[in-house]
């Protein structure tokens, strides 16, 4: 039993960074937007995440408060993703550029930058970037008091984490009550299942995808700099973040572009990203866990392509660039 | 309620434009990346001009430097011929990086197993045999489900990337671990290497061949034909009798087989043995490179080697200026960028509206 | 598109021409003021932000820049970061002979198999990897390994380890069953398996109690599969943790968690001061100093260099008084003492067993390439001698009150 939540505590730890990626990439993706540029934006978000801690610790000193680290970080790094995003955007939107290639190109450029970054503050500084002690601590304190998180069983389960888990819940949550109950949310699953219907209905297509598309971008940036200041250790890592926006994108079909879903599936996938570490089964090589993920994520595809039930399927136009002359 | 506005800016399908307009664009597009690239080049404290120079230098300038740049443009423009009929048909294969890994795990049981009992050549070629199919079934495989139940193709590839990929991860710790415990393949044998040719291994004789024959299948052969129609309207193919998921098996099945060679030319020609990198983002640059290319087999010659250099060069760059090699990465994005939008003018030609109206909606 | 090809080629050949030259000269060049340059190459698995293996390696090359520097000897360094153990060392390898290294030294043990492919286009450059062992019977002159005994820190590291549980024992913090030490280990093979035997026998020998648990993450540098195996090790109900492996997240972890920890290549006490006890790495400036004198000087730099605490190679970082056990530093003294004049062997077979059995037989060397040793013994006087017959650590053997808890790696 305590093998079990010690391995539920320590999935929602990457499971966190997995869950801003998936949902900025849901709410790409809904508007119609295959945005496959994450793993780019993720390693922006993780660099210009970190830049902005490390360099407002630099000029704060000792009296750098570890609350304003935490949002200048969140920031930082939704600006980087916000802003490669745009480029995404206006690239796809405006100039009707490929998709995929698109976000490949993307995904190329953002990882350079993301390293770029690194190293050149590496440089710059003489060798070591890092935060110092209390900003560390900062990033990984448990925000629940101690009261909670000894309640037996669902304290560690519940209460044990950093603030950046709680955050991505409430986003989850907010995001899917926006999709699901507000009049812009409709309107954005509109633009992302039949973009000349809405179009017709007088919703600006345009707007609704860049904003969507900006702001996802942003969401998912945040989740490689909790990355990189949470599991990392708030140290630029060079190779750390290869692989992980590809792993969001897996999710987000698991969770079948759901935000609620996010929230489990995320867990899921950080537990088995570990789980080599923590329960090994006789005859099964512990590498073969960590492609897990991406068979569970093929067969839920094959399925739903099987089942072709409406309400599971990835938006109808994702992918596809909207040109109203086309029409 | 929405009232009826012209738009500030409107766009109408150019018919026809100049080619030497064209070129003129597209060379442009390359000149404003490469000087958008200066930015990252400034803020580390260095000339801009001085770095380029150093990166045409360090590619260009000696011929182990050539041989090298080659090295890296070889895979790619292996894999950009691959991907070609593909994406000419509408079927998004972003699994190149798998199918090369899978060409290179097939190519790597013979190379261990059989080196040294069967004489070069033929182990060569059986090398290649086992990774064109090993590579073509690994693409096979997403082709399958997107003909029989239309499963999203983008997301199947993807997704085999990184199962292949984590196969080789333990490939590598497991059954063919050399040193206990080092989680090193061991490296091949002689009689297992490509041989080299003017310095750099024969697979760069391969890919030109590939060029000219990839050529002619899509542009001279029914099959070429068949990809065309399908790419340009499936219903259309279906109407005119085409089997279309056939179709699309077959040629998931050739552009797999084309990536599992450059697996097996990567392993025995430039690696001389296996690891989980082996792919090492080939198969998602070759795509931007037969993009760019539109496709057309001989102007990917051009970019893989235009993208090899910016590779090559940027690491001499990091030795001589201190300048992260990640440079490379960010000016091909930039590059990339630049290429893809300047498709946009070729193609739509902007009409402004007069004057009179403010608003700033598209 | 041909016509703009060859355009553009004529245009790229132009802009070689222009650029071209420089670079290229080879010998170590004396300068007039009686100055001596030479140019060394270091490849590196990792960069400084690693605050481990990769920055210990430059502290090692500045120090020797200095030792040198005194000695009217130039050294300029080109170091190559986060290269990969793969198909990018061997360029790597390329790039440094092509822009002038004299020296070529490569700082990972997966290295050597690649830079092996490139020593025989460059027979002038002395290429150098570090903790491997290929060198020997490689049948090339220009190639060099190094390493040395990192396993008398590591027994020294235990040792303050096994103070600090003995401690907790006698407190009444733990029972003696308790004191389970964790261990991060990189990869299941000698050099490993030698590091955590010696540690787990200096902490034994002050604290009988001890166990340890050991857990391979599959990678020399990945900092979050670092920091996840030892809070996994830590939920296992180890309350000591140690590694091999390049990063500072297991000391991080440790200290989240609030247990102890002994670190590797670097003082981590900085990192974590309520957790990390004392470190130990190797001082690489004194092998680098040496092998570049040579070459200088025009003697052989050692096909396999090894050295111990004795020499100054191995040396243990500022122990954290603050949190270590009374009485550590004085012991630490007294063991460093008996190491150095002999009287004590890490690898004492009275102080271990095997199934229950006595070690009396273990091979040292890989003649045949099969990656089984099969000569030299290495047990005699009773201990098993390690890094005496190659610098590389080849001590393969599980002893028990070690248990793996996984071992596909």
């Amino acid at each position: 039993m305590s093998m079990i939540i010690s391995l539920i505590v320590a999935a929602v730890t990457f499971g966190t960074v997995l869950m801003f990626g998936t949902l900025g990439e849901i709410l790409t993706e809904k508007s119609g937007n295959l945005n496959l540029g994450v793993e780019g934006i993720m390693y922006m978000g993780g660099a210009f995440g970190l830049a902005g801690a490390f360099y407002y610790e630099k000029a704060a000193g000792a009296a750098a408060s570890g609350p304003v680290a935490i949002i200048l970080a969140i920031l930082c790094a939704f600006a980087a993703g916000a802003l490669a995003s745009a480029i995404y955007s206006f690239l796809t939107i405006s100039l009707r550029t490929n998709q995929n290639v698109t976000g490949l190109a993307l995904s190329i450029f953002g990882t350079g930058v993301g390293q770029f970054v690194g190293e050149f503050m590496r440089l710059s500084e003489g060798g070591y970037v890092a935060l110092g002690n209390n900003l560390k601590d900062a990033f990984s304190a448990r925000i629940w008091p101690d009261a909670l998180v000894n309640i037996p069983v669902v304290g560690n389960i519940l209460f044990s984490h950093t603030v950046f888990f709680y955050l991505a819940v409430v986003l989850a949550v907010a995001m899917h009550f926006f999709l699901g109950r507000t009049r812009w949310g409709l309107y954005l699953r509109a633009v992302g299942e039949s973009p000349s219907t809405a179009d017709a209905a007088g919703i600006s297509i345009t707007r609704y995808k860049y904003l969507a598309t900006i702001a996802g971008g942003g969401i998912s940036a945040i989740g490689g700099m909790v990355y990189i200041m949470t599991t990392a250790g708030c140290v630029w890592n060079h190779e750390g973040l290869s692989g992980v926006g590809w792993l969001a994108v897996a999710l987000v079909i698991f969770c079948m572009w759901r935000p609620l879903n996010a929230i489990w599936g995320s867990v899921i996938f950080g537990a088995m990203m570990i789980m080599y570490l923590r329960v090994s089964i006789p005859f099964i090589p512990t590498e073969i866990y960590k492609i897990l993920p991406y068979v569970v994520t093929v067969i839920v595809l094959i399925i739903t392509s099987m089942r072709n039930s409406r309400d599971k399927q990835p938006p109808a136009s994702l992918g596809l660039n909207y040109f109203r002359e086309e029409r | 309620m929405r009232e009826e506005r012209t738009p500030f800016i409107r766009l109408a399908k150019r018919g026809s434009m100049d080619p030497r307009k064209i070129w003129l664009i597209r060379v442009s597009s390359i000149v404003i990346a490469l000087i958008l690239g200066f930015i990252p080049i400034l803020l580390t404290g260095n000339n801009p001009i001085a770095a380029y120079g150093v990166i045409i230098d360090g590619s260009l300038s000696r011929p182990v430097y050539i041989r090298q740049t080659v090295k890296i443009a070889v895979p790619l423009l292996g894999c950009a011929l691959a991907i070609a009929p593909c994406f000419k048909m509408r079927f998004w294969n972003i699994g190149g990086e798998g199918q090369i890994t899978m060409g290179a795990v097939a190519a790597t049981f013979f190379a261990l197993n059989f080196a040294g009992t069967v004489p070069h050549v033929l182990l060569l070629i059986i090398m290649f045999l086992a990774a064109a199919i090993a590579g073509g079934i690994w693409a096979f495989i997403p082709a399958f489900f997107k003909a029989k139940w239309n499963t999203n193709e983008t997301l199947f590839t993807l997704m085999m990337n990184y199962i292949a990929i984590g196969i080789v991860a333990w490939l590598q710790g497991g059954p063919w671990e050399g040193r206990k415990g080092s989680q090193l393949i061991p490296m091949f044998d002689d009689a297992a290497r490509l041989p080299n040719v003017l310095g750099v291994h024969c697979g760069w004789i391969l890919v030109l061949v590939l060029v000219v024959l990839m050529y002619f299948y899509m542009n001279k052969t029914k099959q070429g034909y068949e990809i065309a129609v399908i790419g340009d309207s499936a219903n259309t193919a279906r109407y005119a009798g085409m089997n279309v998921g056939w179709i699309i098996m077959r040629t998931m099945f050739i552009s797999g087989a084309i990536c599992g060679i450059v697996g097996f030319m990567t392993v025995s020609g430039a690696n001389y043995t296996l690891y989980s990198g082996v792919a090492n983002g080939v198969g998602f640059t070759s795509i931007t490179v037969a993009w760019l290319s539109q496709l057309n087999s001989f102007a990917m010659i051009f970019i893989s080697m235009m993208l090899a250099v910016l590779e090559k060069g940027a690491n001499t760059l990091q030795t001589r200026m201190s300048v992260p090699a990640s440079i490379s990465d960010i000016i091909t994005g930039i590059l990339l960028f630049a290429m893809l939008s300047c498709e946009f003018f070729i193609n739509y030609r902007m009409i402004l509206r007069g004057k009179t109206k403010k608003e700033v909606e598209k | 598109m041909r016509k703009l090809g060859l355009m553009l080629l004529a245009l790229v050949l132009s802009c070689t021409m222009l650029f071209a030259g420089g670079a290229g000269e080879t010998a170590t060049t004396a300068s007039a003021d009686g100055t001596t340059t030479v140019k060394v190459g270091l490849i590196c698995i990792g960069d400084e932000n690693d605050q481990g293996y990769t920055y210990n390696f430059i502290r090692g090359r500045d120090e020797a820049t200095q030792i040198l520097a005194e000695e009217g000897i130039n050294v300029e360094w080109m170091t190559i970061f986060n290269i990969g153990e793969d198909a990018s060392c061997i360029d790597a390898n390329i790039e440094a002979a092509e822009e002038g290294c004299q020296i070529i030294i490569n700082n990972s043990y997966g290295f050597e198999p690649f830079m092996l492919e490139v020593v025989d286009d460059y027979p002038e450059i002395e290429f150098i990897s570090c903790t491997n062992c290929a060198s020997w019977n490689d049948g090339r002159d220009n190639t060099h390994n190094a390493f040395a005994n990192i396993y008398e820190g590591r027994y020294i590291a235990g040792v303050v380890a096994g103070m600090k549980l003995q401690q907790m024992i006698d407190e009444g913090q733990i029972t003696p069953e308790e004191a389970v030490i964790g261990y991060v280990g990189a990869y299941s093979f000698a050099e490993v398996i030698s590091g955590f035997t010696s540690y787990f026998l200096g902490a034994r020998s002050v604290c009988p109690s001890v166990t340890m648990k050991v857990m391979f993450v599959g990678s020399w540098s990945d900092a979050t599969a670092e920091s996840d195996a030892a809070l996994a090790l830590i939920d296992e109900g180890c309350v000591m943790i140690s590694q091999h492996s390049d990063n500072t997240t297991p000391a991080t972890a440790a200290q989240s968690r609030g247990v102890f920890h002994t670190g590797y290549n670097n003082d981590m006490t900085g990192i974590a001061p309520n957790a990390s006890l004392i470190g130990t790495r190797i001082d690489w400036g004194i092998y680098f100093s040496q092998a570049i004198r040579a070459y200088v000087n025009g003697e052989e730099i050692p096909q396999d260099w090894c050295a111990g605490m004795g020499e100054g190679a191995v040396v243990m970082t500022p122990l954290n008084e603050a949190i270590a056990a009374p009485g550590t530093a004085e012991k630490v003294a007294e063991v460093e003492a008996a190491l150095a004049d002999g009287s004590l062997e890490v690898f004492d077979t009275s102080t271990f067993t095997v199934a229950g059995e006595t070690l009396t037989h273990a091979y040292a060397l890989d003649t045949d390439g099969d990656f089984t040793a099969d000569s030299e013994e290495a047990v005699y006087d009773g201990a098993f001698h390690e890094s005496e017959f190659q610098s590389a650590p080849y001590f393969t053997v599980q002893i028990d009150g070690i248990e793996w808890l996984n071992s596909a790696y």
